[in-house]
């Protein structure tokens, strides 16, 4: 039976270890791809998505279950993402540390050669993607990969439904004029 | 429709989020305007580009590692710190030792509690309780 995630926060309130990992386990490629996305590093991703879960069992008694649980979730990972980003000189770019480095059959990236086909355009749109704005990034990537609507995006961003929708628009037409070169 | 206000909420319009008038009306402007065809088609090309960046999976014991955390963190808040009683064993030799050292002893307090007053969970509060539990040869 598949246990609705404020049942499942319920029961973490209550210390069951059990409700708290179906729940990590729930959101744990969401939170950790959403991380990543910002960061490009896959460790800082990891560990940023492991404190995201912390924080989510340390508050579970105090959740109230008016909003969505997944949108309190991607809030907390967006707090953190900003903190990580601020925190960083960003002297990589996203792309050196995805294109450099191989995927491996377990789908992991590691130091092997690169085998991956490399499109101009991705190459273009990963610094593309990394240089928009905190706020058009997370927008766009929680619209287009996590799925959220635009009120559960303004919720997690705490912006109103028309800021996302502008975020949003603007983060594709920047990215277009990417893509469009190519 | 003209195409202005067309291009300005095509984004809305692909997520689905514009109401059903301006829903429609756009469909029907974007299948009368081959340039607005051609507008959306490119950021439906964005987002497919996006959705096809490369994802990294989650480590097999990623979920294992935070609820190992999450007991660890139980453990700390509980004051159940495990190993307190080696340590115990310890302060109350270094006890014994001072009892044999000093003649005039001043009366001693084999408890903590008048530190007591540390908010809960706090350091303090946590120290203090495992401090406690360790003379108490808990």
């Amino acid at each position: 039976m598949h246990d609705s995630d404020h049942a499942l926060i319920k029961a973490i309130g209550g210390g069951d270890h059990l409700a708290f990992e179906r729940l990590v386990q729930r959101y744990q490629h969401a939170v950790l791809n959403f991380i990543f996305s910002h960061t490009g590093d896959r460790h800082t991703a990891e560990d940023l998505a492991q404190e995201v879960f912390m924080r989510v069992y340390r508050a579970s008694s105090d959740f109230e279950p008016r909003g969505k649980a997944s949108t309190w979730i991607f809030k907390i990972a967006h707090n953190l993402c900003l903190n990580e980003v601020k925190r960083r000189m960003r002297r990589e770019r996203v792309h050196h540390t995805l294109y450099t480095q191989g995927i491996d059959a377990g789908g992991y990236v590691s130091s092997q050669g690169v085998e991956h086909q490399e499109y101009e355009y991705e190459r273009d749109l990963m610094p593309a993607l990394e240089e928009l704005p905190d706020n058009q990034r997370a927008a766009l990537l929680l619209r287009v990969n996590a799925g959220f609507s635009y009120a559960e995006i303004s919720s997690v961003l705490s912006v109103s439904v028309s800021s996302v929708e502008s975020l949003i628009f603007r983060a594709r037409t920047r990215l277009r004029q990417i893509a469009g070169k190519q | 429709m003209r195409c202005s206000e067309a291009k300005s909420k095509m984004s809305a319009y692909l997520d689905g989020e514009l109401d059903t008038e301006s829903s429609l009306a756009l469909a029907s402007h974007i299948e009368q305007c081959a340039t607005c065809r051609e507008d959306l088609a490119e950021l439906q090309s964005v987002d497919s580009l996006i959705q096809g960046l490369p994802k990294i999976e989650v480590s097999k014991d990623f979920s294992r590692q935070v609820v190992a955390r999450a007991k660890e963190w139980d453990e700390l808040a509980l004051g159940k710190r495990p190993g307190t009683s080696a340590f115990a064993s310890f302060l109350q030799l270094l006890e014994d030792l001072l009892d044999a050292l000093v003649r005039d002893k001043a009366p001693v307090s084999d408890t903590l509690d008048e530190f007591g007053d540390f908010p809960p969970l706090s350091m303090g509060c946590i120290y203090f309780q495992i401090m406690g539990q360790s003379i108490r040869g808990q």
